[in-house]
């Protein structure tokens, strides 16, 4: 991987995920989603679950308008894998919700997404690549240490 | 600091008062941040009011000042402050910003609190952002009624006196959609009840922002020495004089936004030494430390040794 040379911020991002199943901190209600969950002896729902009551959901289906009606208050947590996780947090930020208000939990990491600079498409591809080609517009992507959380993508060189 | 002419000066409720002021020279206001404040030095002291406008082009800075006690920088504008009079100013500071990503803005003020609601309410109509607005007063204390009427958006309440105002915060902030920041401007027993009608609420903290209306009006403080870093070099900090402007005169510039200890952003390392911490970030940890300190307002009781380059 190469180095990130934007002048701002000036450092270089990798995810850093959570070791160990986080506690939930005290909320008015709670609503768990299992990204690429498989429920592995590093799941954390089980746990979860003993310490608040909530609605589990799969990913794959977050309903649409699932953020919508959502008061202050509502936290979301999230199990599962890297990539998944990281496709449902940034749904999550863009429909207004900060850092304090998820939880997540990795389980395991077997995919990342890449976007590509060039169209703007995002491209998942086996945790580890080295390159790959751009699902939007096929340009040969190399990615950078550079990880935006609000997105859960790693930006990409297009050549 | 710049010369400022009084252009007008009317009431704003009672006991509070309007002042518009020009930049003496005739230039052009700077713009400024919604919810920004003006340092204005009056009656030998230096004290922050915030200002009414929405800060985009303006043509003059209108602040609020309510009379506070006798002998402080607020009696002597009431008192003495005429169209004409001359006074001077530091630049607008802003430590009470809309979050721009913001999905919806509940807007709750107390008193003379409203004063810097009224630019927030000011840049979202002009901006066209979802807000709502809770605001008390005391009876027949209604400030800048007008202006409240002119601004008030659809949903807005107003209460009179402490307890329904109490019970009107409580319950706007129980209904916000996710995606809400809230502002609170107000005496310091208000701004604790919002904090703890959030935090039963399970309002993160991101998203609650507080104006510290009652910033302690700080003295001159005694002169002490700064070392800086490694480099040996020596500062003097006179009376009077900030750290973090004596700084500045060396040719250090730190980051820096409300310079009156509230926002954190002017941060230092502290190696050795005693300081006189006098801001409202730190907690009581970081003090025991003593090893950061907020170089606008707070100063060394003994020489200190900065972490600086
Ligand atoms: S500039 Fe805000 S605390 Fe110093
Ligand atoms: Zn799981
Ligand atoms: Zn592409």
């Amino acid at each position: 991987m190469r180095g990130d040379d934007t002048p701002f911020p000036a450092r270089l991002t990798v995810p850093r995920w959570p070791s160990g199943v986080p506690d939930l901190p005290r909320a008015l209600a709670w609503t768990f989603v299992r990204a690429g969950c498989a429920g592995s002896a590093r799941c954390a729902i089980g746990r979860w679950r003993t310490q608040e009551p909530a609605g589990v959901v799969e990913a794959g289906d977050l309903p649409a308008g699932f953020f919508e009606g959502r008061l202050v208050g509502w936290r979301l947590a999230v199990c599962g894998e890297a990539g998944r996780v990281a496709r449902v947090v940034a749904a999550a930020t863009a429909a207004g919700l900060l850092d304090e208000e998820i939880v997540v939990n990795v389980e395991s990491t077997a995919s990342a997404r890449w976007f590509c600079p060039a169209c703007g498409a995002t491209t998942t591809v086996p945790a580890g690549a080295g390159s790959a080609g751009c699902d939007g517009c096929g340009r040969r992507l190399q990615p950078r240490e550079h990880w935006s959380p609000a997105s859960g993508q790693f930006l990409c060189d297009a050549s | 600091m710049t010369t400022y002419r009084v252009a007008g000066r009317r009431s704003g409720g009672p006991g509070v008062l309007e002042l518009t002021l020009v930049p003496d020279d005739g230039a052009q206001p700077a713009p400024y941040v919604p919810g920004s404040h003006l340092p204005v030095r009056a009656g030998g002291v230096v004290n922050a009011y915030s200002l009414l406008d929405d800060g985009c082009r303006p043509s003059a800075y209108r602040i609020g000042v309510r009379r506070g006690c006798p002998g402080g920088g607020s009696a002597w504008l009431h008192d003495n402050a005429r169209t004409g009079t001359t006074l001077v100013a530091g630049p607008p500071r802003s430590a009470f910003a809309p979050v721009l990503s913001a999905r919806s803005h509940l807007l709750l003020g107390a008193g003379i609190g409203v004063t810097p609601l009224l630019s927030h309410l000011r840049a979202a109509r002009r901006w066209g952002r979802q807000v709502e607005l809770v605001v008390g007063s005391g009876a027949g204390r209604d400030v800048f009624a007008s202006e409240l009427d002119d601004l008030a958006p659809p949903r807005t309440t107003r209460v009179v006196g402490r307890a329904a105002l109490r019970a009107a915060v409580r319950e706007a902030l129980s209904r916000q959609p996710i995606g809400t920041h809230a502002y609170a401007c107000g005496p310091d027993g208000f701004a604790a009840e919002v904090r703890s009608a959030a935090a039963d609420l399970a309002w993160p903290a991101g998203r609650l922002h507080i104006e510290h209306f009652d910033a302690p009006q700080l003295d001159a403080g005694d002169p002490f020495t700064a070392e800086l870093g490694d480099t040996g070099r020596e500062l003097h900090v006179p009376a009077g004089t900030s750290l973090l402007h004596a700084l500045d005169a060396a040719g250090v510039r730190l980051d820096r936004m409300c310079e009156r200890g509230v926002c954190g952003r002017c941060e230092v390392g502290v190696r050795s030494g005693d300081i006189r911490h006098r801001d409202l970030v730190l907690g009581p940890a970081d003090r025991a430390r003593g090893d950061v300190m907020l170089a606008c307002v707070s100063r060394g009781s003994t020489t200190l040794r900065l972490e600086v380059p």
